[in-house]
């Protein structure tokens, strides 16, 4: 009996051995670093470490070279921001996509024209001024002198006519961008001298600069540096295949080509595993400075991870592994990270999501089914419907009472709303139909002639079919919050008679239907923070949300899908549309967008809404300094956090890994 | 012998055909293409300009999406036959530059588990066999149908877990951060192992519940039969019973299940790889297969099917070599 044991641990020692060979073999070890203890990285200096001593081994020309004539100087009005920092660090955080989508709207941002951070105006960028001819016709904008790409080639105004001579000759997947176009016809682009450009439109045309700041994408689109991207182009180089543009595009990717410059503030070093695992580097000829005029950006490196997988993200960040992260943290997961923050690694900064509507419920004015069009486009019935839905339920099953019940509406932030006239529509917006009224739905359905009902109970429609509404909804592996929304708005209209269908079609699926205009009932998140560039959510200007077939009527110049009827709510927004893009002063502008919201208060809901304003924490590690307390993080086209220069982070250097 | 390897051989071609066309179709079932999917994802993050439906369109046409299936099938598989993968949509590379370190750390974390599983199983179960029904065989077995109960992805998370709990860092990845970018030195291998043992004895632990209770069970039966009497009555010592004449025999199933075993194994691997975040192909087949990225996904299915092709005929000229009665046939 007293061998047994022995025996065990025989049997199990080839394990044992194993495992502790491989723990054995494990060693100390790392990557050597640069020695840079002789530079200055406090305020004493005015830029990196790391570039001066490139300066000093003359491998990089000094400062007053790299910086163009008037730089840039980073803006700072916001709470959170703790003053000038030290240079040096590596920023770690995580990406979802290997096109580093949400690395490109904190670091992607270098557009000629700067939407502002508080999302209220814009402010000069690479253009330091621009002006339009009194008619709209044409704009000047003029670039500031001495801009460099990160390889020290001088940034002109040639540059962007190469980038507008492809979309003209409709080369590398580019096409004149819809906001040069005035009647279709295409802007032509001049270019006096280097730091002139001159766009001249066919009719008035405001909304360009809205457009130049839009987002990372545009600035993407037009930011291509032509002394590098010419040597892939047919035209100019005979080496390459007449028309194939294949090698062109690829080289033109900002996200995996490190020898393509750029005008970002860190550019990109490796990108490897075809992006699971992306470093990028200070750009030595960053145009934009702190106020003392010292070169940004102060962090050396940035490393991002690509992790598909959600609970790894987590546990990343809840270990510290993340120095700062923005849209990262899903909102269910809220509780588990305020409660991490007692380990001290890092701290929740509770930025705002501005959505109006999560998700919006979509009414598609142009139904397949002819009856239920007929319905839809009775106000009564849509205003049954928004009756029918229990927001304040749906906030505490699905949301778990992190947001707000109300109507669909736009991000309430939105510049539109400013005024104190504004705030009142915008009041009266969010509160029109947003309580739960069964009588008040069913008496509105009654008063429809909806009165006949079948043995179940279900209301009949006048054809004499049961009222059955399929309505899509998100699977809930794609989006929990909206399923469960789903079921509960189900159920509020299963108890007026109305016979709900739920339907969760894959992905794509979904959102096919939603543009082919083929659904009846559909969701989908809804913020905007401004109507001119991105109209879709208030007018019906593309096949998209409520208006599918109309939007496709317009976005087509009247080729496709259906034209609204003249004098119809949708025909009216369209027209005001139109208006708002001849229309030159600001205010007036505004104005229009508040005429069209009036429509959707009278004639509306059209989108119906639930719950709206989700938090949008933002995860700060500790010593990362400079994330401004209080954001938006919605709506992805004013480009936040981009446009708060997050080029200003720095990290102490106990913190550094 | 050579013969029949070749035979095996060439059956594999259309075996390989047959699974081609299949995931190749299946992929591709859903309504919509990689570029409706994309239009979606950037409509979802920043809503989509008049454009983008134009350039789409030209996107369709150079990644070829707006030709029929089966002339879409015949080009990839002519290219995947003389090594051109196609190019990966989403990834906007070729397939070829993405695929190859992913497919050696698959199958290095799949050939470890492999021998883990059989290196543990052998001796447990012969110990548990030689103690039936005492209580360590009581306990082994309980132990190993617990792991053979566990999904490996619930291991995984449960061990993730623990070892945040416990140690505050996270099983992430095959390198430490500082490894990660730095280039193969004998630090990094040692970075790489120290890594590595997690998801191979993740991946091996189901294999490993199983083949325990197999090598129990074989050996019970020939440690019943009379050749085992006759050694134990000539009076040779009782290890030299149970190793030389009871495991040689009880043991050939076990290499007849190392070919069955590659498919769980390999799917383990990739299921173990998405949760840990390993740079195998496992997370890119996933996202492949859900962005109907269909070279990718496609070649990827294809490379993990010649992958168990391979090692079957291995494991069947393996037992070939050690079970000299199948050899003869």
């Amino acid at each position: 009996m007293h061998r047994r044991w022995p025996r065990v641990l025989i049997a199990i020692s080839p394990v044992v051995a194993i495992v502790a060979l491989l723990i054995a073999l494990a060693g100390p070890g790392g990557e050597r670093v640069e020695d840079l203890s002789a530079w200055p990285s406090g305020l004493e200096a005015n830029e990196a470490p790391m570039l001066a001593k490139r300066v000093a081994e003359g491998r990089l020309p000094p400062l007053s070279q790299r910086l163009p004539e008037r730089p840039l100087v980073a803006r700072h009005d916001y709470a959170g921001y703790e003053g000038p920092g030290r240079y040096g660090g590596t920023w770690r955080r995580f990406d979802t996509s290997p096109q580093i989508a949400s690395w490109k709207m904190v670091g992607g941002y270098a557009p000629l024209i700067r939407w502002r951070f508080d999302c209220q105006g814009l402010e000069p960028g690479l253009a330091e001024s621009w002006e339009y001819k009194d008619d709209g016709t044409a704009l000047t904008l003029h670039l500031r002198k001495g801009l460099k790409w990160s390889d020290g080639h001088p940034y002109t105004s040639a540059d962007f006519a190469f980038f507008y001579e492809l979309c003209l000759r409709n080369e590398a997947q580019l096409i004149p961008p819809v906001w040069c176009l005035v009647g279709g016809k295409p802007m032509a682009v001049e270019t006096p001298d280097e730091t002139t450009i001159v766009m001249k439109f066919a009719g008035p045309n405001w909304l360009v600069p809205l457009w130049l700041a839009t987002g990372f994408w545009e600035n993407e689109k037009y930011n291509i540096p032509k002394h590098y991207m010419v040597q892939f182009h047919p035209r100019y180089n005979p080496a390459v295949t007449a028309g194939d543009f294949t090698e062109f595009s690829r080289k033109n990717l900002p996200h995996q080509n490190p020898d393509r410059p750029t005008m970002w503030p860190w550019r990109l070093k490796e990108c490897r595993d075809g992006g699971y695992y992306v470093l990028l580097e200070r750009n030595p000829y960053y145009y934009v400075v702190d106020d003392l005029h010292r070169q940004l950006p102060y962090i050396d490196r940035v490393v991002s991870k690509l992790i598909p997988d959600q609970q790894v993200q987590v546990l990343k960040m809840l270990a510290g592994e993340i120095d700062c992260q923005y849209r990262g943290i899903q909102v269910m997961d809220l509780a588990l990270f305020l409660k991490g923050t007692r380990s001290g690694r890092y701290r929740i900064k509770m930025w705002e999501s501005t959505n109006g509507a999560e998700p919006g419920i979509l009414v598609n004015w142009s139904a397949p089914d002819p009856v239920l069009r007929g319905l839809i486009r009775d106000r009564r019935f849509r205003r049954a419907l928004a009756l029918g839905i229990d927001r304040e339920k749906g906030n505490q099953i699905a949301w778990r009472g992190m947001c707000t019940p109300q109507g669909s509406t736009i991000s309430e932030e939105s510049w539109h709303f400013a005024g104190e006239e504004g705030r009142r529509l915008f009041e009266e917006w969010k509160s029109a139909f947003a309580e739960y009224n069964l009588d008040k739905a069913n008496t509105l359905l009654d008063e429809m002639g909806l009165t006949r009902r079948d043995a179940e109970g279900y209301r009949l429609r006048r054809d004499g079919e049961r009222l059955t509404l399929v309505m899509d909804v998100t699977d809930a592996s794609g989006n929990r919050m909206e399923n469960d929304m789903g079921l509960i708005i189900a159920e509020g209209w299963r108890r007026m008679g109305i016979d709900a269908i739920i339907y969760t079609p894959p992905g794509a699926e979904r959102s096919l239907r939603i543009t082919l205009g083929k659904y009846t009932i559909s969701m989908h998140s809804q913020a905007e923070m401004d109507l001119f560039t991105y109209p879709d959510w208030v007018f019906p200007a593309m096949a998209k949300y409520w208006h599918p077939k109309v939007g496709r009527w317009y976005e087509t110049g009247g080729t496709e899908g259906d034209p609204p009827t003249p004098g119809d709510p949708l025909d009216r927004l369209l027209k005001i549309y139109d208006r708002i893009k001849k229309e030159k002063e600001l205010a007036k502008r505004h104005e229009l967008v508040h005429q069209a919201v009036r429509i959707h208060i009278d004639e509306g809901p059209f989108v119906l809404g639930t719950v709206a304003r989700s938090p949008a924490p933002v995860l700060v590690g500790r010593g990362f300094h400079n994330v401004p307390d209080k954001g938006i993080l919605g709506p992805w086209a004013p480009a936040g956090p981009g446009s708060s220069y997050p080029e200003q982070c720095w990290m102490d250097p106990e913190a550094r890994q | 012998m050579i013969s029949y390897i070749i035979r095996r051989a060439l059956l594999a071609i259309p075996t390989l055909l047959m699974v081609s066309i299949i995931s190749f179709v299946i992929i591709q079932l859903p309504e919509g293409d990689y570029l409706d999917r994309e239009i979606q994802r950037l409509q979802e993050q920043y809503g989509s300009d008049a454009g983008a439906a134009v350039r789409v369109e030209q996107l369709r046409e150079r990644y070829g999406l707006n030709q029929p299936m089966h002339v879409r099938y015949a080009k990839w598989i002519w290219g995947f036959a003389r090594g051109d993968f196609g190019e990966s949509f989403e990834y906007e590379q070729e397939v070829n530059s993405l695929i190859w370190d992913r497919l050696a750390y698959t199958v290095m974390i799949a050939l470890g588990s492999l021998v883990f599983s059989y290196a543990v199983a052998i001796p447990l179960g012969i110990y548990s066999a030689t103690h039936q029904y005492k209580w360590s065989d009581h306990l082994l077995t309980f132990i190993s149908f617990v792991g053979m109960s566990l999904p490996a992805f619930l291991v995984a998370l449960a061990l993730m877990v623990f070892a945040f709990r416990a140690f505050g860092v996270p099983l992430y990845g095959l390198f430490s951060d500082q490894y990660e970018n730095a280039p193969w030195s004998w630090a990094k291998l040692a970075d790489l192992l120290k890594h590595l043992w997690i998801p191979v004895v993740v991946v091996g632990i189901n294999g490993t519940a199983g083949l325990m209770r197999i090598m129990r069970g074989n050996l019970l039966d020939v440690l019943g039969q009379p050749f085992i009497v006759t050694a134990r009555a000539k009076g040779l010592k009782e290890s030299t019973v149970v190793v030389k004449h009871a495991v040689r025999i009880a043991i050939n199933p076990l290499i007849s299940i190392l070919g069955m075993s590659l498919p769980g194994i390999l799917s383990g691997a990739a299921m173990v790889s998405i949760v840990l975040g390993l740079p195998t192909v496992g997370p890119l087949l996933l996202r492949g297969l859900l962005n109907e990225d269909v070279y990718l996904a496609g070649s990827l299915i294809m490379m993990f099917s010649v992958l168990l092709i391979v090692g079957n005929l291995l494991a069947d000229i393996a037992l070939a070599w050690a079970d000299p009665r199948i050899r003869y046939e």
